[in-house]
């Protein structure tokens, strides 16, 4: 279960968080910078997604949903990510909420999605 | 669900004499699963997309003028009177707007030959069920 701001997302549907690629950020030799070296550029970014499923027992309330997580991604929303373990990541931004194909309408309605977390210049 | 010996068989404006049973097969086209990050079990699962199936078994001395009409692709009326139980009177009225997606015949035995007709069923909007079971007794008179 994992929650950010005022979100507790084990309410509105599964979900689950993979962390990105850690450690440090670099060039190759002759990229860009055209340097005859590789060039660290420094520690890379904490960059977490969430992928999971809003689950809702009316379409407009699913709506309501998805519109509050657009708003959110929009501002955009910096709090802290607690993970499912009680893993706490500070100073996360909320940079983007993507559907991830139409809302299934089923015994419920549901859409899957994707949440980008960036923690910013770390 | 199984419907035997249904009687006033219609499938388009034609009457459909011979048929021996109605099979309806539900089964889900897309099935959703989903998990967290708790366990390996799947927390939710739904069925967004479903699909009804008819299987219509006729059984017939002779091949008739339904054994060539009846062609794939046909978006055709099914109607019929069936029963709950073999012993009960046919009172329900079984109806389904189908298309036809197999015709096939062989035979059934040195006198009679027989043809399976399978069709989906599709809904008037996508939310109602595309098959309609209603109880005779319920229906206007002359409707049956």
């Amino acid at each position: 279960m994992a929650s950010f701001h005022t979100f507790n997302f084990n309410t509105l549907g599964p979900h689950r968080l993979t962390i990105g690629g850690l450690g440090r950020a670099w060039e190759w030799p002759y990229g860009n910078s055209g340097l005859p070296f590789t060039d660290d550029l420094g520690r890379r970014e904490l960059v977490i997604t969430q992928t999971g499923r809003l689950v809702a027992s009316t379409e407009p309330a699913l709506w309501a949903t998805i519109n509050v997580l657009r708003a959110a991604a929009e501002l955009p929303r910096n709090a802290t990510l607690v993970g499912p373990a009680g893993q706490a990541w500070s100073d996360m931004t909320l940079m983007r909420f993507t559907p991830q194909g139409p809302i299934d309408r089923g015994r419920t309605f549901s859409l899957a999605y994707t949440l980008l977390y960036i923690r910013i210049n770390d | 669900m199984l419907y035997l010996h249904p009687t006033s068989v219609t499938l388009g404006s034609t009457p459909l004499p011979g048929v021996e049973s109605v099979a309806v097969a539900r089964k889900a086209k897309a099935v959703i699963t989903d998990f967290t990050d708790d366990g390996p079990h799947p927390t939710f699962a739904d069925v967004p997309e479903r699909l009804t199936t008819l299987i219509i078994k006729r059984q017939l001395p002779e091949p008739d003028d339904a054994f060539a009409s009846i062609a794939l692709g046909d978006e055709l009326d099914l109607a019929f009177r069936a029963a709950r139980t073999p012993d009960a009177p046919h009172a329900l009225r079984v109806s389904a707007r189908t298309v036809i997606t197999g015709v096939e015949s062989s035979v059934a035995s040195e006198r009679e030959c027989a043809q399976t007709i399978t069709a989906v069923a599709v809904s008037t909007d996508g939310d109602e069920d595309p098959l309609t079971v209603e109880p005779v007794s319920t229906l206007p008179a002359g409707a049956n």
